[in-house]
């Protein structure tokens, strides 16, 4: 069909502008439809009945009307004639073009534009009439076949292109050209390439070769579409608070930007959240998303939040996770400081979730690593642990006295497989009072090991050890030495799984290394070995079944069978063609696959000069019939409207200013629907980052003064901080929407310089990990306020029925705290606004410590007794507690995103979370209220002695 | 009515007649003040009570003297004649009788109709009015007044308008078909706006003529009938089950319609003047007491 064109204006089906001819015949059938006649009963009208015929002469139907509707009609046959606007399409190239679209995992997010050009591209085909073959990079990964498909009409290229989604697949063109060799029908008259102007960090066929490859065909013609930088997530790994997070853009460079990534478990729900920020210039930013342990067990996948494509999402297998560790313990307690096990569960506890309990108890649990610290195990046992350690398990072992049993002479000893290596049966003792020698030191770690990049500490000595029979491999299995050289860190694999042996005892009685800081690192490699050699053991032979494939968007869906299982090592091989991105299943294991697996695509900045480069915006040629179409449809309607208007009985001679009204609603009714016209002919790139958060910060030292606020102290640590502040903000919502209450937006407070006595409630988050103790300048700035009568949450956030001693011992050191009790269950702070039973926190009920003094009040009403004379006045003059220490992390189970979404999950759920905000929500009360509500806690014995008072 | 008479009254208002009492009293009181000005209208000596009917029997005037026959009463013979002569002779009088009018008002449903919302009467209302009045003044003169299609009956005051009121109400619509044979030669007032098609007119008083003594046509209008004052699109609904009637254009309508209702009126007008009937014609907006006293003096002119 040829087209009619009219400069940058054609029609694609020019036949339908004969209807315009039409047009005045639409305006005779317009007049002839008047608004509704006036009824008047008239009997003698009777005499017009017979033989009249009355002049037909319609009413005049309003100029105005008139043309909204001829103008409807207009919009109609325009639309019908399929007008395209193309202002830079050479006219009248026929043959065969050769359309190339990437429809590759990084043209996800651009995919409406990809698509739209597509299909403009084929409208421009369709007026020039030229034959279309179409190929896509890559092929969908279940058709086996090549994307290339033989030349169409642009009609029936159309159909496949509106149902082409992009692929989980990075864009594969070294295959598009090897297509193209055998199934390309030569000659190309034009050859347009729809990219997303990306490129693997080393593809077998650079994005400008393939380019040049295609300039070879016919007179090539990039359209580049490339959003206004993307990121894609590049890298999960584990890391000692939960997950470090890599994300890398598309451009080499960008402007500053934030990026909000969550963490999901398996059904969709999210477990939380950490916002990215990619420094201007930065090509990749890196953060950490904190997760506690069995949290972090939970996690599926993580995404970047609002962006679509498969790079925005990373599938976590169990490398990602940190692995589950159990320590064997002997029967009876833990003793602290003297059982070895302690020393290993406080090492292991810093980076793992550690359980503790009797082996045959782990075993059942199967944890993904195993710690023994006895020097034996015996019978049946034995056999279940070397089973598990054959499957995958990891055995770490310590060196323990053990029964002297001398070998008989002239045996070899055997080999027992759950020691990493032959042992002599006798024990080296360096510090013996027969011994010569001296205590040893640790000697740098052989490259072979782990621990490689570690320098041994030196203050690590080793007076006794296990030692180890002199072998032909004993230097391969051996991962640290002693200074002399004898064998002290030793490891051999079994089966699937490993053995690590550590020459010493895990008691700081052979050696120093259980109290050395190197002992946590030691023992964090040692299991992260194991976890990469996990998937190791994946990587190698294994057939693997794809389970689930990511598609473009990053939705995953059943593979259903349809795709062959391969080889595990083919997976990550990068001579082979990527695998598409899912979840892969085989016999050793669970492995999921990637798209951003290859690297992150990166903008190709440099194109050769035989193709044209055409920027989207001059290229695109504008299908105008949808547009039309919803513009004849809006005047449609509000030509309806007008009718119902007119139908309401318009009587002549009526003022006309309604009139006036009308034609504003026309204007407004157009204003409304041009805009949605245009919104669908010229759609944005989207933007994927959010404007970075609001800083909380002082307004002005006056604010806290004029209105409420919650504050919260500056603990220097970002993240602590944000979750403070988003903390009280959820309070802050809460209340407001609760309460009385309205306080102004939270104020991160630093006690040192603000003026602390404005407010009237502070909290203090206790960092994580090794308290440092409130420098001077806060502590007397917090001293200041409480004596000022300022109440102040302390928060350890451990979830402890006992605050941990030494840390809140060093948190608070300083600080003038009164005497401290449990708040009983009858205390007010449990009834100010609602009736709690316990105080919830995060991690379950924990029990909050209120000053002694305001604690016992409680306990003992005295209402009859007046104030207690010995009321210490640090607990505030109306025996209200000034100091509150729980351990509940509250901030984290109040904290909700400025949309509404909790950011954390919370043990027990939402009930529990709403008991939090409770809590939260009677603490601001106490602090505002104080020993109010007392009067009620006092009323059972006023009412008593009122009683006793009446004969 | 091409000229109509100053008014004597002032012109009733669209809910004067609304009620059948109001009606009543407005009758009453047109008959009462037609009394006081009966006297002028009398000395036309176009009016008398009783018709003389040229032939003996009971009446007052003398009308003949004859002989006597054999067998008749020895009572009746006038002394005083037959003393005169050998020859017994019986006074005759001549034979007088009171007129018998039939009243008719139109039933039609177009009848009782007057333009919305202009504040006038019905153009039925008016007519009932109308023909109350006349029915008042006749009677007290001595005439027999009944609403045709009903029982003939004796009344006056109250009593003969409530008569004739439920003589109106169940008027025949055919006029020509309530008429007895042998009734006598009554006379016949009939009120109608005579706007259905013409044949139905003519048949129906040309089947009244044949056997009234006389009669007088009462065409009642109302004035937007006479000036048709509609404009724009107009959907015109008729009584009855006669579709309505959609005009595009009144004001185009107009001047066709004017000149079909003056040829209606016309052919009206001629039916009556070949019959020797007076035709009066009343607008709903003008005053009633010439209406009536046009009424009456037709009605006195009518021939025997």
């Amino acid at each position: 069909m040829n087209g009619l064109s009219l400069g940058a204006l054609s029609f694609g089906a020019p036949a339908a502008l004969w209807l315009l001819v039409a047009l005045p015949i639409i305006w005779w059938l317009v007049r002839a439809l008047p608004p509704p006649p006036r009824q008047v009963s008239f009997p003698a009208a009777r005499l017009l009945t017979d033989g009249l015929t009355p002049e037909r002469t319609p009413e005049r139907t309003p100029l105005w009307l008139l043309a909204l509707r001829l103008l409807a009609a207009a919009c109609l046959i325009l639309a019908c004639a399929r007008p395209v606007w193309s202002p830079a399409v050479p006219q009248g190239v026929g043959g065969t073009w050769l359309v190339v679209v990437d429809a590759g995992f990084a043209s996800a997010p651009v995919w409406p534009a990809v698509r739209r050009e597509a299909l403009a591209v084929l409208t421009e085909a369709e007026l020039a009439g030229a034959a279309v073959q179409v190929v896509t990079t890559p092929a969908a990964p279940l058709a086996p076949d090549s994307g290339l498909t033989p030349a169409t009409s642009p009609a029936d290229a159309r159909r496949r292109l509106e149902a082409l989604v992009p692929q989980g697949l990075p864009s594969d063109r070294a295959r598009v050209l090897e297509d193209l060799k055998t199934g390309g029908e030569a000659p190309h008259t034009r050859v347009i390439w729809i990219t997303d102007g990306s490129d693997l960090p080393s593809p077998a066929t650079p994005a400008p070769q393939f380019a040049a490859a295609l300039a070879a065909l016919g007179p090539t013609e990039l359209r580049v579409v490339r959003p206004e930088g993307p990121a894609f997530l590049s890298g999960v790994a584990p890391h000692a608070d939960g997950l470090a997070v890599t994300l890398a853009r598309v451009e080499a460079s960008g402007p500053a930007a934030s990026v909000l990534v969550r963490a999901l478990a398996q059904g969709g729900t999210t477990l939380g959240s950490v916002r990215v920020e990619l420094a201007a210039g930065a090509r990749q930013a890196e953060a950490i998303l904190a997760l506690p342990a069995p949290v972090l067990a939970r996690v599926s996948r993580l995404e970047i939040d609002r962006m679509p494509g498969a790079g925005a999402v990373w599938l976590v297998d169990g490398r990602a996770v940190r692995p589950r560790v159990g320590v064997a313990a002997p029967q009876g307690a833990v003793e602290p400081l003297v059982s070895p096990v302690f020393y290993v569960e406080r090492a292991l506890a810093v980076n793992h979730a550690v359980t503790t309990a009797a082996l045959e108890l782990l075993l059942e649990a199967d944890p993904d690593a195993i710690v023994l610290t006895e020097a034996e195990v015996e019978g049946s046992l034995r056999a279940a642990l070397i089973a598990w350690v054959e499957a995958g398990g990891l055995l770490v072992r310590f060196a323990a006295p053990r029964a002297r049993t001398e070998p008989a002479a002239g045996t070899p000893p055997v080999a027992d497989p759950l020691l990493p290596v032959r042992l002599r049966a006798v024990d080296r003792d360096l510090t013996g009072a027969l011994a010569w020698g001296e205590p040893q030191a640790m000697a740098a770690f052989p490259a072979t090991s782990p621990f490689e990049d570690l320098s041994p500490d030196a203050t690590v000595r080793v007076r006794r050890q296990w030692l180890a029979e002199p072998d032909a491999d004993l230097p391969a299995r051996t991962w640290a030495t002693l200074a002399d050289g004898t064998p002290v860190i030793t490891t051999r694999s079994l089966g699937a799984g490993r053995v690590v042996l550590f020459h010493v005892s895990a008691r700081p009685d052979w050696s120093d290394l259980p109290l050395s800081g190197q002992f946590v690192a030691l023992l964090a490699r040692t299991l992260q070995t194991q976890a990469t050699a996990r998937s190791t053991a994946l990587e190698a032979e294994t057939l693997l079944r794809p389970e689930a494939l990511l598609d473009g968007y990053g939705r995953l869906s059943p593979a259903a069978g349809r795709l062959e299982p391969r080889p595990a090592r083919d997976l990550s091989d990068p001579e082979k063609p990527p695998p598409p991105p899912g979840l892969y299943t085989g016999s050793g294991g669970r492995l999921a696959v990637n798209a951003t697996a290859r690297g992150v695509p990166e903008a190709v900045s440099a194109w050769p000069g035989s193709v044209r480069v055409v920027r989207t915006e001059q290229a695109t040629a504008r299908r105008l019939d949808g547009g039309l179409f919803s513009l004849a449809i809006g005047l449609m309607l509000i030509d309806t409207l007008l009718a119902g208007w007119l139908m309401s009985g318009r009587m002549p001679g009526q003022p006309r200013r309604r009139a006036g009204a009308l034609a504003g609603v026309v204007v407004a009714l157009g204003t409304l629907a041009f805009p949605a016209a245009d919104a669908q002919s010229s759609e944005r790139s989207p933007t994927f980052f959010d404007t970075p958060s609001r800083r909380l910060q002082l307004p002005d030292a006056i604010a806290p003064a004029v209105e409420l606020r919650l504050g919260y102290v500056r603990t220097g640590r970002p993240q602590l901080d944000a979750l403070s502040a988003a903390g009280l903000e959820g309070l802050t919502e809460e209340l407001w929407r609760r309460t009385s209450v309205e306080p102004g937006p939270p104020v991160a407070v630093d006690p040192a310089t603000d003026p602390v006595e404005l407010f009237s409630f502070l909290y203090l988050a206790v960092p994580d990990g090794a308290a440092q103790p409130l420098s001077p300048e806060v502590a007397a700035g917090l001293n200041r306020y409480l004596r000022s009568g300022g109440a102040l949450l302390i928060d350890t956030r451990d979830g402890g029925t006992r605050p941990e001693p030494t840390r809140l011992g060093t948190a608070l050191a300083g600080l003038d705290v009164p005497e401290l009790a449990i708040a009983s269950r009858g205390h007010v702070l449990h009834r100010t606004f609602y009736l709690l039973e316990g105080v919830q926190g995060r991690n379950g009920t924990v029990p909050v410590w209120i000053a002694a003094a305001a604690a016992a009040e409680a306990a003992a009403p005295r209402a009859a007794a007046g104030p207690s004379p010995d009321a210490s006045p640090e607990a505030g003059g109306d025996r209200v507690s000034g100091v509150f220490i729980g351990g509940g992390d509250w901030a984290a189970a109040w904290a909700r995103s400025p949309d509404g979404r909790a950011l954390l999950p919370v043990e027990g759920g939402e009930r529990a979370r709403e008991l939090a905000v409770r809590f939260g929500i009677n603490l601001v009360m106490y602090v505002l209220t104080g020993s109010y509500k007392d009067d009620q806690v006092h009323v059972p014995t006023l009412l008593e002695r009122m009683g006793e008072g009446e004969p | 009515m091409s000229q109509p008479a100053p008014a004597l009254d002032t012109v009733l208002s669209g809910t004067a007649l609304a009620t059948s009492a109001a009606r009543h009293g407005v009758a009453a009181a047109l008959a009462e003040a037609y009394g006081r000005a009966e006297v002028r209208v009398s000395a036309g000596g176009t009016f008398a009570g009783v018709v003389p009917r040229r032939t003996g029997g009971p009446g007052e005037a003398f009308w003949q003297y004859r002989q006597h026959a054999a067998g008749e009463a020895a009572s009746r013979i006038d002394w005083r004649r037959s003393g005169r002569e050998d020859r017994l002779f019986v006074r005759e009088t001549e034979r007088t009788t009171e007129r018998d009018v039939w009243l008719w008002r139109d039933p039609e449903a177009g009848f009782a109709w007057a333009q919305e919302g202009a504040g006038r009467p019905l153009k039925s209302h008016v007519a009932e009015v109308l023909l109350a009045a006349l029915g008042l003044t006749l009677t007290a003169g001595g005439d027999r007044c009944r609403a045709l299609g009903e029982q003939p009956g004796v009344g006056a005051g109250v009593g003969l308008l409530t008569r004739l009121d439920a003589g109106f109400a169940s008027a025949p619509a055919a006029p020509e078909q309530a008429l007895r044979p042998g009734g006598g030669k009554a006379l016949f007032v009939l009120a109608s706006d005579f706007l259905t098609p013409l044949p139905r007119w003519r048949s129906a008083l040309t089947g009244i003529a044949g056997q009234a003594g006389g009669g007088v046509g009462l065409a009642v209008y109302d004035p937007a009938e006479l000036s048709f004052p509609f404009q724009g699109r107009v959907r015109f609904r008729l009584p009855g089950a006669l579709p309505p009637i959609d005009v595009q254009r009144a004001e185009a309508v107009q001047p066709d319609y004017l000149v079909r209702f003056t040829a209606q009126r016309e052919a009206v007008r001629r039916l009556f003047v070949t019959l020797g009937w007076p035709l009066i014609e009343v607008r709903t907006d003008a005053a009633l007491l010439p209406a009536l006293a046009e009424l009456m003096a037709a009605l006195g002119g009518a021939p025997r």
